[in-house]
């Protein structure tokens, strides 16, 4: 195996309490900070909401696929994983000389949604329908 | 129970949220009057001593009161909404002084980095040629594509608030490395409250190395939760979360290798330290990792290393030699050599008390421990590798900065806040707490020393901002602009327009003529050359090399008396010197 880690495998006795309401933070983040990218507003008043999306939404997308069982590491480590993202698609606009800023933005959002989405921890009805109920008492 | 808990009791209140209720309003009226009152700070009346010379009682009341409140409130256990308003008027009351105390934005070096974001912002390119920073462009492509796609002209917005929103971002990943060793309790806190108390070095400002510790304590964070050989393995990983979390510590260290030098060194050091001896199973990563940080220094970074070279790999291995450039700091004026000192005391005594924690845990067999020394240690690589101009010693503490204050509050002290301990003695711990919180308020203090120290000459005055817009007006494209000192709060625009002179302290110090002269003449041929003098310069001057309080004026009037130079400005302290374009032959002028 070329990546050997030793923990205990993600099932659904582990619920992971407060994963539901960090889907949906990210599918809000996303469709509020979409829609503030191409308003017509002021930068300054876009600048803070704006930020927060760009860099929770690729944040909590990722972390989700760790199947980490505390929703608050999840957070936690969500702004540092954005901003790497945002970095390195940013990086490559200046490399490859394509500056189109807005439309690599709505991209990363966008691609941060459909990978929340693809993820079965975070789909009703799917290996993370746990999460929506109480943990096993066993 | 006491009586207002009987009340809350009574009236079918829960007495702890009732309790936390207060603290949280405790935290919001003290954050309102220590801020609220620094509106009323003069700057123009501040000492050597920094910031802390012109600071209302009111603020420093609020802050000790603020970071003393941890251990005391935690006697009856606080409530995680009241610790979370807390820290947040912790980081406001520390890191955001000067956010209200001053003006203008603060800090020269941060102007710079406006200048290179807003360039890259508009142009949707980089200079690699212009400066080191360039090679190393993440940080200015990235906040740039985000104002480009807000529309907004300049980055200047973000300077004032940026450490405080930083140090927030800080919290996050340091959070789950001190869980991952502290449990849930108060030790976590502390070691937050630490955090914040004891980062005083300053790199948090508008700057790519503020973003790259971000996302080397993410690193950290990442790789220690995702190491552990202690738990249970019943079936193993799944192959998503194998799959994610080496893409995820791949793509952090690809962002951090074009971000900063320094970070993905230590990155990548601690990865292969923690494969070594503390059981991370994903050392095929490791190679991945090495290429991508050496690429980008080989490839991204060329234009730096070609003729840098020995700047770049000169200093490796000389350990004492690049200590010793990082020690040659403690000079100057009486007070900057105190406010130097009293940064290098805390230094030792973090580390001393971080080891001193270690210990005690290696002795105890606490589990993690191992992983934990790694952490703290790798940074102290980077004084066998570079002097990084002196600022080598600084990027040692940041970097280790968080898991010491991991260690320091896991140090297991007789009885101290502990819940077994408070069963059996409640007045000895409520020493011990009374004792802690007397700790962490004195430190708090001493903070306002050690980080806002130099801030006479790192804040920005009207007289120094009025007279760099009027050296822009007056300076026509191509022209070359040269200052005394490192702290003038310029290159915020047309980086590639002006020729800027290096600085060089101690040609101007010595009030040669002939010196003067010296630096004119490395000016390109043909181009009109401005010297901006500041106060912030002089004040400079005096601080950090100890020149006496008539250097100012003496150079001034030397300058005056320069023949081929006119004095085209003055005002508010800062002097504007021309000489003309006709008057500047290069390399060919005689001096003597």
């Amino acid at each position: 195996m070329w990546l050997r880690f030793k923990v205990r495998p993600f099932t659904g006795a582990h619920a992971i309490p407060g994963l539901p309401l960090l889907v949906w933070a990210c599918y809000t983040a996303a469709l509020i900070g979409t829609c503030l990218l191409w308003a017509p507003l002021p930068g300054a008043v876009r600048l803070l909401p704006v930020t927060a999306a760009v860099v929770i939404c690729p944040g909590l997308a990722l972390t989700s696929w760790l199947e980490e069982r505390d929703s608050r590491v999840q957070l936690a480590l969500s702004p540092g994983l954005g901003t790497a993202v945002v970095v390195i698609v940013a990086l490559a606009m200046v490399l490859t000389q394509w500056w189109h800023p807005r439309t690599a933005l709505t991209a990363i959002i966008a691609a941060s949604v459909a990978l929340m989405a693809l993820n079965p921890s975070s789909r009703p009805g799917g290996r993370g329908a746990v999460i929506n109920r109480p943990a096993d008492p066993t | 129970m006491v009586a207002s808990e009987h009340e809350a009791a009574a009236e079918g209140i829960d007495p702890a949220r009732r309790r936390s209720i207060w603290q949280v309003l405790g935290y919001l009226v003290l954050g309102a009057v220590g801020m609220l009152s620094l509106v009323t700070v003069n700057t123009e009346a501040m000492s050597s001593w920094g910031l802390i010379s012109v600071l209302p009682v009111a603020y420093t009341v609020a802050l000790v009161l603020v970071a003393g409140s941890l251990p005391v409130l935690s006697l009856r256990s606080q409530s995680w909404p009241s610790f979370l308003v807390g820290i947040v008027t912790l980081t406001l009351l520390l890191h955001g002084a000067p956010a209200i105390a001053e003006s203008l934005p603060r800090f020269p070096t941060a102007f710079l980095h406006v200048g290179y974001t807003d360039f890259t912002s508009q142009a949707g390119r980089i200079l690699p040629g212009l400066d080191a920073r360039y090679s190393w462009p993440a940080f200015f492509a990235a906040v740039g594509a985000l104002l480009s796609a807000l529309g907004l002209q300049t980055s200047m917005i973000l300077l004032k608030w940026w450490p405080v929103v930083l140090n927030l971002a800080y919290l996050l990943p340091t959070w789950v490395i001190a869980r991952k060793f502290l449990g849930d309790g108060l030790r976590t806190r502390l070691a937050l409250w630490l955090f914040l108390i004891l980062n005083w070095v300053g790199q948090d400002y508008f700057s790519p190395q503020s973003v790259g510790l971000l996302l080397y304590l993410t690193f950290a964070a990442l790789i220690l939760r995702y190491r552990d050989r202690a738990r249970p393995a019943p079936g193993g990983l799944s192959t998503s979360r194998k799959l994610s979390t080496a893409l995820l510590l791949v793509t952090l260290v690809a962002a951090m290798a074009a971000e900063h030098q320094l970070t993905p060194v230590v990155a990548v050091l601690l990865a292969a330290a923690l494969t070594l001896v503390a059981g991370f199973h994903g050392r095929q990563l490791l190679p991945v990792m090495v290429a991508i940080t050496v690429g980008w220094i080989s490839y991204g970074a060329v234009s730096y290393w070609v003729g840098h070279s020995t700047e770049l790999l000169g200093s490796i291995g000389d350990l004492l030699g690049n200590l010793g450039t990082s020690t040659a700091r403690i000079k100057g004026s009486p007070t900057h050599h105190t406010i130097v000192s009293l940064r290098a005391a805390t230094a030792v005594l973090v580390w001393g008390l971080a080891g001193v924690g270690l210990v005690t845990a290696f002795l105890r067999r606490v589990p993690g421990t191992w992983p934990l020394a790694l952490l703290l240690a790798m940074p102290f690589w980077l004084l066998g590798a570079q002097s990084y101009g002196g600022e080598v010693l600084l990027r040692v503490y940041l970097f280790a900065l968080a898991p010491a204050a991991v260690a320091i509050s896991g140090m297991r002290l007789p009885g101290c806040l502990e819940r077994s301990a408070i069963r059996r003695s409640r007045a000895g711990v409520r020493l011990v707490a009374l004792g802690c919180a007397f700790g962490l308020a004195v430190t708090s203090v001493t903070f306002l020393v050690t980080r806002w120290g130099n801030e006479l000459y790192e804040f920005t005055r009207q007289g120094d901002m009025q007279a760099v817009q009027r050296i822009y007006e007056m300076a026509p494209l191509g022209s070359t602009l040269l200052a005394v000192a490192p702290t003038v709060p310029w290159v915020y625009r047309e980086i590639d327009g002006y020729n800027y002179l290096p600085y060089n302290m101690s040609e101007f110090a010595i009030n040669d003529i002939k010196q003067v002269c010296e630096v004119l003449a490395k000016a390109p041929r043909g181009t009109d050359v401005f010297i901006l003098v500041t106060p912030a310069q002089v004040a400079y001057g005096q601080q950090v090399y100890g020149l006496p309080a008539t250097w100012g004026p003496d150079l001034v009037a030397n300058l005056q008396q320069y023949q081929g130079l006119t004095q085209v400005y003055e005002a508010d302290g800062s002097w504007i010197f021309r000489q003309p374009a006709g008057s500047n032959n290069g390399g060919d002028q005689v001096c003597g």
